[in-house]
């Protein structure tokens, strides 16, 4: 870790609790530019409560995020969008009655100058700007590979590309760090591995920063530089892949929660 | 046989006509005629009932074929029936006096429908038993036919019964003559161009405006020869000028070239309708329909059978072509480039405003005011419509912003403590002005207003509008159902304030602000309704473009976004404070100007008219006509305030059908009737244009 | 601990300028209350008689909302949903409760005493009856007819079906029964036990008339009027809501319907017919609400279609003041509100027709300030 690269997110000692349960315990984390950085850990482990601290949906009682330099603790949600973080869901969140396009369209909201006036007088401004940031949201369509499926409503897209909508309304933000939560939830093993070549294909085209949520030990030992794991809201382990493989607390806290946890614990252990 | 929910269905419906029978829809409206010395508004809703025990009991057994659906049928009629017959018995058994007691509108059954002539209870029982499995008989067997032809049934009686029942107020639009040559030259110029074809859009036009000018010349000559004289066909025998085809009668250059213009007009829509999308396709031959069937409306005294039967005819033709038509044009217009579809769609927004702009001399004043109401409500369905169909927020507390428009440009116009400081209520400013004839300009010396209507508009709709945006704060981080409770607290709020002697000196109390000067253009009052009308119709198309921009803009996005889901709107970098306080500024504006409008059409307002029943009904044509779209809400405006304003008889009636629409629409079609469509964007990115041009 | 992760903390004023707007104003607001309020009392114009007077007729209005408050709480905290309906289940009590006051008080053919003269305490007691009776019947049928098709349907479409039922019960019984004015009969009911010497009745003598009789209680040197039905209606209130309060917490219903409350798919895993349970809960609420609307219309007398509007929109008030879904909540708010309600326009001197504002002012306030209710649970993050 020494050859680290600058740091873009730094999140420090973050507390977040719901009445008497502590969902997300003090937990220190780092992701350096231009890294893929992974976040494993059980069921229930305060992954994704994790990741609403840093968007802003949750605020954390105690510790601070530190985003390109800057804190952003206690920012609304909208504002850290602004800053630079795009995410998607666990459980897919799109607009559902929207278009695909009106869909991307959305998260292009920030860069688009034109206010209501312009719209309401037809400004030939408001209308090229309109224009491009169609054509920019057509070509995001076409490289998530929704070729086609712009006009269709969200809701009526198959699974598989709501799953690309949604990472295609995330890069609509243009946004430094994409937070992905299990991005491969509820796919096959040939749309995982596609997944996984188009998350390598993000980093090298576009040079963003990936931290992701995944239970798919495959993706997760496929993509990430280094693997961060959460159980019971604290982080127990951080390093590279094979390092988190090899750690005894890592395996504890897998082969532990399949006691209680058949059915979900078990086959995540042998993926490792 | 009988199937296991038949009876249970048919009872539900009974119980309905239970309902309806002590409301005394039954006999109340024995007098009005739907079709002369045929048939009663009364008898109409009793067959109706009858109807619809058959149809519910027959569509419990789907699929069993046709003997059983007929028998279910009767079974069910005969239910309904049945149960009616008991309520028969029920009023010849139990002392009048007690059931007026309880059922104050009731009213002794003589004459009802549920007596069908008879004079004694117990044949009259009998008799409607017998009808109910006639009724419901029939109705289990239609209930067989193909979905296609029962829609074209329903369709068709609906179109008649309706021409029925509004005859009194419709049978003086339109002539004959006048109706025939505009709906002749439309049908013609469309069955020339089908027969024909056509290799470009060019001769597509030119055809249109053949068939135009062919008619023209025809009915021209016809119009001379006759010389228009009473009783002509053309003329039809009610006194009723046509104004159409006097034009050649007329004959002077101008009369000519409006007339051959008109000809030409209807002839390239009916051109031009061949190639166009569906809605604006079905909307000629719907026009085309109604215009012949008010035609024939205007021929006779009143409906009687061989014109029911006439209009029953053009109805059903209609309905039963029109989307086999309507498919093909629409697939034809979808093939077209661009440009050409351009055309097409300015050729038929050109023959929409044709009509709209030359409309008024048409209908009488009582049309007039009826089509001013509506429109008032279409600029608040149109605002409504930005809040609950695009950002998704209800406000219940709607009519609160329509009364601040009306009120500020009101105060701002009319004589009041603003002008006359020395005057402490109105009521001594009219004093002033006795000895004067009561005009405006008498007025405007004695104790001029403020401003004019013009000047004090604008500060209306910002007034309104800031404090929509205002009464938005508060409640800006609540959810939906508490919004529209907090919201109709405010509307609440406000109409005490207008009423109390608090503030009767700037508000007027009770009695409101009077003696409010009507809109000048110029020299010319624009006092009379078919002149305001024309005011109107500019504000609600401005309305309408403005509403439609902003949907399909940056800001229409983030609504529609929010609505949706605010978390992810929020969390894709959108500012929900400030697009919800947009939506509640926008939306308010255009309830101000409605009601800035409304003040000054009306010449004075009252705080009676800013009751929470106006934001119901301008909530539920949104809610009928879609929510998120415009034609919708233009439907539901003309359904929903159209109609009633027009049926008077059924006015009392209207907010109760009102609720069951509500409810009704939410449980079978949450969408509405029109809801809108989605974008296709694509199609409008360089690329696809790009592609287009290239083929 | 949960309240300080909402937005709505005292300790980040300075980010939120809206929110900063609404404390400003709201704060402003409640200045200007406490120094007309001061300024009234200072000035002679509102005393402690005025106060104990408001206090008195509060109670009795206030039992009134909160009785009809637990039906909006119930439902809320069962389906997540406003029943926009429930101030005309209300209604439909009073009305029907009508139809039987009025046939029990007819004098019999043979002459001599009606029924509700001759047996008073019966006959209303049935009349109260009937009205629970007819409240919960159409409670029952808006739940089958109109609620349970949409359960799963989004809270817009449900909120307005809520709405459209509102109108149509409203209308369905101003067509049904007329729009004409009906009062309930004025009712005397005697207390020998209890004897007024000073102030003469004139149906009951010297004895205490308990529904009809005014009486004035003497304060120190001043004195203010009181009604013994405050007390009977605050009673029956009372025995009712802790019938309820047992209901809920103690029987195996009352169970069912918490477990509802929490999780709607995890209750119907263990064996809880959830619909039968929501069914249930319309039934509680609604039948409070008929008992609530023949105490109203006893002191109240005049019966429309239109009656439930404004008792509904406050006990909505009175149910958010406690925090909606809260069952003591709504009981405490219902209290409270009656006694604002009528201490409030002469402490701050509110002339008369703007009486109903109070409590809708009230209702702002609470959004602004706490949305969450004075007991409630937070609920201003939206989870549509």
């Amino acid at each position: 870790m020494s050859n680290q690269p600058e740091i873009l997110l730094n999140c420090a000692g973050v507390i977040k609790r719901f009445g008497g349960l502590t969902a997300v315990n003090a937990v220190d984390l780092k992701v350096g530019r231009g890294e893929i950085v992974s976040l494993i850990g059980p069921n229930g482990a305060g992954k994704t409560t994790f990741f609403n601290c840093i968007t802003g949906f949750y605020t954390p009682e105690e510790g601070d995020v530190v985003f390109n330099g800057k804190s952003l603790k206690g920012a609304r949600a909208d504002i850290i969008a602004r800053a630079g973080i795009a995410r998607t869901y666990q459980n897919i969140r799109l607009f559902s009655k929207l278009t695909a396009l009106e869909n991307i369209l959305v998260g292009m909201h920030q860069h688009l100058k034109a206010n209501m006036w312009g719209a309401i007088l037809g400004l030939p401004s408001t209308r090229r700007e309109e224009q491009r940031a169609l054509d920019d949201a057509m070509e995001l369509l076409d490289y998530c590979g929704l070729t086609g499926k712009g006009d269709t409503l969200a809701s009526n897209l198959p699974y598989g590309y709501q799953r690309r909508l949604e990472v295609a309304r995330a890069l609509a933000i243009r946004p430094q760090l994409l937070l992905l939560d299990e991005p491969t939830a509820g796919m096959n093993p040939q749309e995982t591995d596609d997944m996984m070549h188009f998350i390598r294909k993000l980093r090298g085209d576009l040079n963003l920063t990936i931290f992701l949520i995944e239970h798919d030990m495959k993706l997760v030992m496929g993509v990430s530089d280094r693997v961060n794991v959460m159980n019971f809201g604290r982080k127990i382990a951080e390093g590279t892949p094979a390092e988190v493989q090899a750690n005894p607390d890592v395996i504890e806290a897998y082969l532990g929660s399949s006691m209680t946890d058949k059915s979900g614990g078990k086959q995540k252990v042998e993926g490792v | 046989m009988i199937g296991k929910n038949t009876l249970r269905n048919a009872a539900y419906v009974g119980v309905v006509a239970i309902l309806l029978a002590f409301m005394d829809v039954y006999s109340s409206f024995g007098e009005k005629d739907v079709i002369a010395d045929f048939f009663t508004l009364s008898q109409l809703l009793f067959y109706a009932t009858l109807f619809t025990g058959g149809v519910v009991a027959a569509r419990s057994v789907t699929g069993r074929g046709l003997g059983v659906s007929v028998l279910n049928g009767m079974v069910g009629g005969a239910l309904v029936a049945a149960i009616l017959a008991l309520v028969v018995a029920f009023v010849d058994a139990v002392p009048f006096e007690g059931i007026r007691f309880v059922f104050a509108n009731f009213s002794p059954l003589e004459g009802s429908a549920l007596m069908q002539g008879q004079a004694d209870a117990l044949p009259a029982m009998i008799l409607l038993v017998v009808i109910g499995a006639v009724v419901g008989g029939i109705a289990g067997f239609i209930a067989q036919l193909p979905l296609r032809i029962q829609n074209t049934l329903f369709g068709t009686v609906a179109a008649v019964v309706i021409i029925g029942v509004l005859q009194g107020q419709i049978n003086r639009i339109v002539t004959l003559g006048d109706a025939l040559a505009i709906s002749l030259t439309f049908f013609v110029a469309y069955m020339a161009v089908k027969a024909l074809g056509f290799k470009s859009n060019l001769e597509l036009l030119l055809t249109g405006a053949g068939v135009g000018v062919a008619s023209a010349i025809l009915f021209g000559v016809a119009a001379s020869m006759t010389g228009m004289e009473r009783d002509t066909l053309l003329r039809g025998s009610q006194q009723l000028e046509p104004i159409l085809l006097m034009l050649p009668v007329v004959g002077d250059l101008l009369s000519l070239l409006v007339f051959g213009g008109v000809f030409v007009l209807f002839g390239l829509y009916g051109a031009v309708a061949t190639t166009l999308g569906r809605q604006m396709h079905d909307a000629g031959w719907y026009f085309m329909a109604v215009t012949l069937a008010l035609g024939v409306l205007a021929s006779a005294r009143a409906l009687d059978v061989p014109l029911a039967l006439v209009i029953f005819v053009i109805f059903g033709l209609t309905f039963a072509i029109v989307p086999t038509l309507s498919v093909r044009a629409t697939a034809i217009y979808e093939s077209l480039p661009r440009p050409a579809r351009t055309v097409n769609r300015r050729v038929f927004f050109v023959v929409v405003l044709v009509i709209l702009l030359v409309v008024p001399p048409f209908m009488g004043a009582s049309l007039a005011n009826t089509l001013n109401l509506v429109m008032i409500y279409i600029i608040m369905g149109v605002g409504m419509n930005v809040m609950i169909g695009y950002a998704g927020l209800l406000d219940l507390g709607y009519v609160a912003s329509f009364a601040i428009g009306a009120y500020t440009a009101g105060i701002l116009t009319a004589p009041s403590i603003l002008t006359c400081p020395g005057v402490v209520d109105q009521a001594d400013a009219f004093n002033l002005l006795r000895g004067y004839e009561d005009t405006v300009l008498g007025l405007q010396q004695v104790c001029p207003g403020l401003m004019t209507f013009w000047q004090a508009w604008p500060i209306a709709i910002f007034v309104s509008g800031l404090t929509g945006m205002m009464l938005g704060v508060p409640v800006m981080r609540l959810r939906g159902d508490y919004l529209a409770i907090v919201t109709l607290g405010f509307g609440e709020i406000l109409q005490r304030i207008l009423i109390s002697s608090t503030f009767k000196p700037l508000f007027g109390g009770p009695q409101g602000v009077g003696r409010i000067p009507v809109p000048t253009l110029g020299d010319i009052e624009l006092a009379r309704s078919t002149e305001v009308y024309y005011l109107f119709l500019l504000v609600v198309a401005l309305g309408a473009v403005v509403v439609l921009r902003l949907a399909s803009s940056r800001l229409g996005r983030a609504w529609r976004a929010l609505r949706d889901d605010e978390d992810v709107a929020e969390a894709m970098g959108i500012n929900t404070t400030v697009a919800k306080l947009l939506a509640f500024g926008v939306s308010s504006a255009f309830s101000g100007m409605g009601g800035a409008l409304f003040g000054a059409s009306l010449q004075g307002i009252f705080p009676n008219s800013f009751t929470l029943l106006v934001s119901i009904n301008v909530l539920s044509l949104v809610i009928l006509g879609g929510m998120g779209g415009i034609p919708g809400v233009f439907i539901g405006a003309f359904v929903l305030v159209g109609m009633p304003e027009i049926l008077r008889e059924l006015r009392d009636y209207r907010l109760l059908a009102f609720g069951v629409l509500l409810v009704v629409t939410m449980l079978m079609r949450p969408d509405g009737l029109l809801p809108p469509q989605p974008p296709k964007l694509s199609e409008q990115s360089t690329a696809h244009k790009q592609a287009a041009a290239g083929d | 601990m949960v309240q300080t992760t909402s937005r709505s903390s005292f300790l980040r004023l300075g980010k939120d300028p809206i929110q900063t707007f609404l404390y400003l104003a709201g704060g402003a607001l409640l200045l200007y209350v406490l120094v007309v309020a001061l300024g009234n009392v200072a000035a002679g114009r509102y005393g402690l008689r005025d106060f104990l007077q408001g206090i008195v007729l509060g109670l009795a209005q206030g039992s009134i909302y909160a009785l009809i408050a637990l039906g909006y709480t119930l439902v809320y905290g069962v389906l997540r949903m406003i029943n926009f309906a429930h101030s005309e289940v209300f209604m439909a009590g009073a009305y029907i409760g009508f139809f039987a006051i009025n046939a029990f008080s007819q004098t019999p053919e043979s002459g001599g005493p009606s029924f509700l003269e001759q047996n008073t305490v019966l006959a209303l007691l049935l009349t109260i009856i009937v009205g629970m009776t007819a409240s919960s019947i159409i409670a029952v049928l808006l739940e089958r007819i109109a609620y349970r098709p949409l359960r799963r349907a989004p809270r817009l479409v449900s909120l307005i079906t809520a709405i459209g039922v509102s109108i149509t019960l409203q209308q369905l019984f101003l067509r049904l029964f007329g729009g004409g004015t009906r009062s309930y009969p004025v009712v005397n009911l005697c207390f020998e036990p209890l004897q007024v010497p000073d102030q003469v009745d004139r149906v009951c003598g010297t004895a205490m008339n308990l529904l009809q009789g005014r009486y004035r209680l003497p304060i120190g040197e001043q004195e203010i009027i009181v009604r013994p039905l405050y007390f009977i209606v605050f009673a029956i209130a009372l025995v009712l809501m802790t019938t309820m309060w047992f209901i809920v917490q103690r029987t195996k219903v009352g169970k069912a319907m918490r477990a509802v409350a929490e999780d709607k798919n995890t209750a119907s895993l263990m064996g809880i017919n959830v619909d039968r349970i929501i069914v249930v809960t319309f039934l509680l609420g609604a039948t409070l609400a008929g008992a609530a609307a023949v105490m109203f219309a006893v002191y109240n007398p005049q019966v429309t279609p239109f009656m439930g509007f404004f008792p509904g929109v406050k006990a909505f008030t009175a149910a958010v003041l406690g925090g909606i879904g809260n069952i003591p909540g709504a009981m405490a708010g219902g209290l409270l509100l009656g006694i604002i309600e009528s201490a409030a326009p002469g402490m701050l001197g509110i002339p008369s027709q703007l009486e109903d504002v109070v409590a809708f002012s009230v209702l702002v306030l609470i959004m602004i300030f706490r949305p969450s209710g004075i007991f409630g649970e937070a609920l201003t993050k939206s989870r549509a």
